[in-house]
């Protein structure tokens, strides 16, 4: 039986419920912990500000305040269409910890003192990120497989922030494409050893949002797959080459624009 | 979905990110290229250091490339001469572990000097890219906070003008390596730039800025036309 703790950006978070979902109905899998950041944090509030800009204003309406309502009348695949599928119930991480007596920790920082102490009481053989910040040494060294993240790129090749932007910048749509990459995290942003790749096909009518809403559907799925072969020692990591990729950052809105119009030539090729 | 939540979506919809808005670039380079030009055609080059001398000659160059109708002064005079070889290798050598930023600390003249590398033939490529690489990340991660640290007491116009000289540094990497990453930065030193530049009792180079501006707007058009 593989233990598994679950960490998670905010309580209400689709991603991470639609994975707590999945990790429950998993037979070799027994999920010992969920650790939750607290979005009432100062210094969260600030950091992020400081990356996001108005972006954060945006992501706090759409994943704190309206949640699943958010995708109302979107059409295609996303996290709300994935939800009402496999049933996911109402409620947030609490509710679902409470119904499963799961241990639940709500945490300023992932990394933090509290955070520390409640993964090593439930010494779980691997922690799977969802979101939340930085996760540093002191709990990377923790589990016996790791922490897994699904980063939204294709990795090596993009490592960091807007990579599904700059992989239209960068007109790497045929050669690269647009994918999930599951990976253990280390020291380094995206630098850790790959578990898997899952690409998507973009349709001609895709803007850069729905394809992240598509990507997040395969996040779920990646996190999952992933786990159930960590748990069967069917999946073998293998360790990325810096040079084989780049960091990208935050793309700037003028930078975006040709991103914008890249995405659409490309597509339409 | 109820009123209130539809309210919601469509405020979180109509947020547009804070950027310096190429509008608001033109009106600046017009107006502050037109005054360049009148006090050059006033008081002749000589009034101005090598360095601005260097600013001016490469403003002339870039500026019939973007679509300003202003009458550029024809400099016969090509560019200064750049940094030789000899202080390149010594300035190489006088760096902490072979990198021009230790611990957010930058070594002065840096933007300079890795300029110098980069248009000269013999460019050492793996050190220019290493340093190049290790600067994007500074300026992502410290945002309006980068380049202001240097391991000389800098004056803070002369901190100015060394971070307006990383926005063309940054430009002509970006171009020369086809490498849009760095533009991208550049575009957000400029955004930062322009805030210090418009806060009350500043007192910063103009030049320098309208330099950094026009590079930026002259790269972007380049990159686009690849």
């Amino acid at each position: 039986m593989l233990r598994a703790i679950l960490f998670s950006p905010i309580h209400t978070s689709l991603y991470s419920r639609l994975v707590l979902q999945g990790l429950l109905q998993e037979p070799q899998v027994q999920v010992v912990g969920i650790v939750v950041r607290t979005p009432w944090n100062t210094s969260r509030i600030r950091s992020e500000l400081k990356r996001d800009g108005s972006r954060l204003a945006q992501k706090f309406i759409r994943k704190y305040l309206l949640g699943e309502k958010a995708f109302e009348g979107v059409e295609g695949e996303n996290l709300a269409a994935s939800a009402r599928s496999v049933q996911l119930p109402n409620g947030t991480l609490k509710d679902m910890a409470k119904n499963q007596q799961i241990p639940y920790l709500v945490c300023r920082d992932l990394s933090g003192d509290p955070g520390e102490r409640f993964v090593r009481q439930h010494a779980p053989d691997l922690i799977v990120f969802t979101g939340g910040g930085l996760v540093r040494q002191n709990i990377l060294q923790i589990p016996k497989y790791g922490v897994l993240n699904c980063h939204t790129g294709v990795l090596p090749a993009f490592r960091g922030m807007d990579v599904v932007e700059w992989t239209a910048m960068e007109d790497a749509i045929q050669k690269i494409g647009f994918g999930v990459t599951l990976h253990y995290m280390d020291k380094g942003v995206d630098t850790g050893s790959i578990l898997l790749v899952r690409r998507i096909q973009p349709a001609s009518r895709d803007t850069f949002l729905t394809i992240r809403m598509r990507l997040e559907v395969e996040m779920v799925a990646a996190m999952l797959e992933g786990v159930q072969e960590i748990a069967s020692g069917s999946l073998q990591p293998s360790p990325q080459v810096a040079q084989d990729g780049r960091q990208y950052y935050v793309m700037h809105p003028r930078i975006k624009a040709i991103a914008e119009t890249r995405l659409k030539d490309q597509l339409q090729e | 979905m109820g009123l209130f939540q539809k309210l919601l979506l469509s405020i979180s919809n109509s947020l547009s990110e804070n950027y310096l808005q190429p509008r608001k670039i033109n009106i600046f380079i017009q107006k502050e290229s037109s005054a360049l030009f009148r006090q050059i055609e006033e008081k002749s080059m000589e009034v101005f250091s090598d360095a601005d001398k260097e600013k001016i000659f490469r403003i002339c160059r870039r500026l019939p490339k973007l679509e300003f109708v202003l009458p550029v002064p024809d400099l016969q005079d090509s560019f200064p001469a750049s940094i030789s070889p000899e202080e390149l290798t010594g300035w190489r050598e006088k760096l902490e572990d072979g990198y021009v930023i230790h611990k957010s600390i930058l070594k002065f003249q840096s933007a300079e000097m890795l300029f110098g590398m980069l248009e000269s033939p013999s460019t050492e490529s793996v050190f220019l890219a290493e340093n190049m690489e290790r600067l994007l990340r500074h300026v992502e991660v410290k945002r309006e906070k980068a380049l202001c640290q240097y391991s000389e007491p800098l004056s803070i116009t002369k901190s100015w003008e060394e971070r307006c000289t990383f926005v063309v540094l940054f430009c002509c990497y970006a171009n020369q390596k086809k490498d849009w990453r760095f533009l991208n930065a550049a575009l957000k030193l400029t955004g930062w730039l322009w805030k210090d530049f418009h806060r009350p009792f500043s007192n910063f180079s103009t030049l320098a800025l309208l330099n950094a501006l026009i590079e930026q707007e002259f790269t972007l058009r380049e990159m686009q036309s690849c």
